[in-house]
């Protein structure tokens, strides 16, 4: 009889990696000491199928501080405590963590599933502060940080990009030990007024989206001790009507396999009731060749994941219950989300290309918050 | 597919099991192993290459595996039959092969496996895993207790 506790760790360690679900893989952790090493050795090679959505805070229903964070794939939530991210507006990622802003100021880097926690250096030491009219922990945690950005570099280490100053599209980065956030020296940009929207990293590149669609290329190398400066800039203009004074919504950038995509969200906007609503995405993809981008009606098997994260993508085919050639998105209004009517979170859902339908991505309740609506990250050890 | 010439023209290489059965195998075959094609460069062409780790009745079956991957069908649907057989397999050949396409280094069906012995322990509880794989748990209570309270929230 064979003795699977008995096969060698680098096997078991492949074994592990190619479970179907974190819970799996908790799972195999359980079964004797042998699994139990290999899972804390292989854990961090795991790669899960599909994000997870984290639900808001209910602090009334839930006073241990534990919050909904629901399993497309299973169709299951689980109920995690995670007193660490109450209080916080929060970011997704592709990597794993959780970036936190909390009223305090401080930034943490989280990782629910783990629980491990990385503090990220004050927001005071961010080149630009804001005016003293807007020195308040309210206003600021909701509206002085645009979005938040996590990357893996060729090491496994992680690099933080933050786009901030309430749309006026400042960049800096940190890494997780570092003290201070370093700014981006994208000058010749700024000086044609030009601001910060959206960030990915493909090919090993920081690739930066400022308006009119104007890409930023960065060395991946460069984001460590030194101020980035760009290798090469694209002044590509995705579409006629890119230009933000004729339209409104959130314009994504995206890596998928290799590829650079641009995903256009159109909202509605109605002032007077204050009153914001998905309609349609527009995907294009960037011909590094040609360097021009290109109309993409179609995204086949792939299926996108935009809106209060880093933009993420995977194959629907390899994963179960995912749609394929479609957009799942949160709210991101973040402006609108504690006076809106229906708060933060209302906004959310899948998105078909094909028949421009939308369609509840999360059924249950706990979707609402005026300062962290749910939002999509990739669960990770 | 590079290699169109006929079975006739092909070179054969020959291995040598474990318990010392011989098996001529088309050099394309052999070549997916990278450690056979390591020792070819060590040994002269004509001589047998020995396999002290893998025997007949396992080797047999990686042999028949590496001339599957090389033949013309698409190499989805000859991995989907690959796929059922060790599904269906007793768990001694899986395991025998696991260690056979490790040491012989041969990614494709080393993944294939190992792939097939991740979907056995999906949906299931650590007591169904030690069950199904005849696993003693050598964790004690207190350990294992331990190991759950971290990660509670997978267990509820």
């Amino acid at each position: 009889m064979s003795d699977w506790s008995m096969l060698p760790d680098e096997l078991l360690g492949i074994i592990a990696c190619k479970l179907d679900s974190a819970e799996d893989l908790i799972s195999f952790s359980v079964v004797c000491h042998s699994w139990h090493y290999v899972y804390s050795t292989y854990k961090t090679d795991w790669t899960p199928k599909m994000p997870w959505l984290m639900l808001s805070e209910n602090i009334d229903d839930n006073p241990d501080y534990s919050r909904k964070f629901f399993c497309p794939t299973k169709e299951k939530y689980y109920q995690i405590k995670v007193p660490q991210t109450f209080g916080a507006r929060c970011w997704g990622s592709s990597c794993g963590w959780i970036v936190t802003l909390h009223l305090s100021l401080e930034m943490y880097l989280f990782n629910p599933l783990t629980r491990a926690q990385f503090p990220l250096p004050s927001f005071l030491t961010l080149s630009h502060q804001p005016e003293d009219e807007e020195l308040d922990p309210l206003w600021l945690r909701q509206m002085w940080v645009e979005n938040l950005f996590v990357f893996a570099d060729q090491n496994g280490d992680f690099i933080v990009i933050v786009i901030y100053g309430c749309w006026r599209g400042f960049i800096a980065y940190a890494r997780p030990s570092d003290q201070t956030w370093i700014p981006f020296l994208d000058i010749t940009l700024r000086e044609r007024f030009l601001r910060a929207q959206d960030v990915t990293c493909c090919r090993s590149k920081i690739i930066i989206l400022y308006d009119q669609g104007v890409l930023g290329i960065a060395e991946m190398s460069a984001f460590q001790n030194s101020q980035p400066v760009f290798v090469s800039i694209y002044n590509a203009v995705p579409t006629k009507d890119f230009s933000l004074s004729q339209f409104y919504g959130q314009i994504y950038l995206l890596e998928s396999y290799g590829d650079l995509f641009l995903v256009l969200r159109h909202k509605d906007l109605i002032e007077g009731d204050l009153w914001y609503e998905t309609c349609y995405f527009e995907v294009h993809k960037f011909d590094f060749d040609g360097t021009r981008w290109e109309d993409f009606k179609d995204i086949g098997d792939l299926s996108l994941f935009v809106g209060n994260d880093c933009a993420m993508s995977v194959r629907a085919s390899l994963t179960k219950n995912c749609k394929s050639n479609c957009i799942y998105f949160t709210d991101d209004e973040f402006q609108f989300w504690d006076i809106a009517k229906r708060y933060g979170g209302h906004d959310m859902g899948i998105y078909y290309l094909v028949n421009k339908e939308i369609e509840n991505v999360y059924e249950g309740n706990d979707t609402r918050s005026t300062f962290c609506p749910p939002l999509l990250f990739m669960p990770k050890f | 597919m590079a290699s169109s010439s006929t079975s006739e023209q092909k070179k054969k290489i020959r291995l040598k099991s474990a318990d010392n059965e011989l098996f001529d195998v088309d050099e394309d075959a052999a070549l997916q192993s990278e450690t056979i094609k390591n020792l070819l460069q060590e040994i002269s062409g004509d001589q047998i290459v020995p396999l002290p780790n893998v025997t007949s009745k396992i080797l047999a079956k990686v042999i028949e595996y590496c001339s599957n991957m090389c033949e013309l069908d698409p190499i989805i649907s000859v991995n989907k039959q690959w796929e059922s057989f060790f599904k269906n397999c007793d768990q001694d050949t899986l395991f025998d092969t696991i260690l056979a396409a490790n040491y012989l280094s041969i990614k494709s069906l080393l993944d294939l496996t190992c792939k097939c012995v991740a979907d056995m322990m999906k949906g299931k509880t650590p007591e169904e895993i030690r069950e199904k794989f005849h696993i003693v748990n050598d964790l004690t209570s207190e350990e294992e207790a331990k190991i759950r309270a971290e990660i509670s929230w997978a267990f509820e």
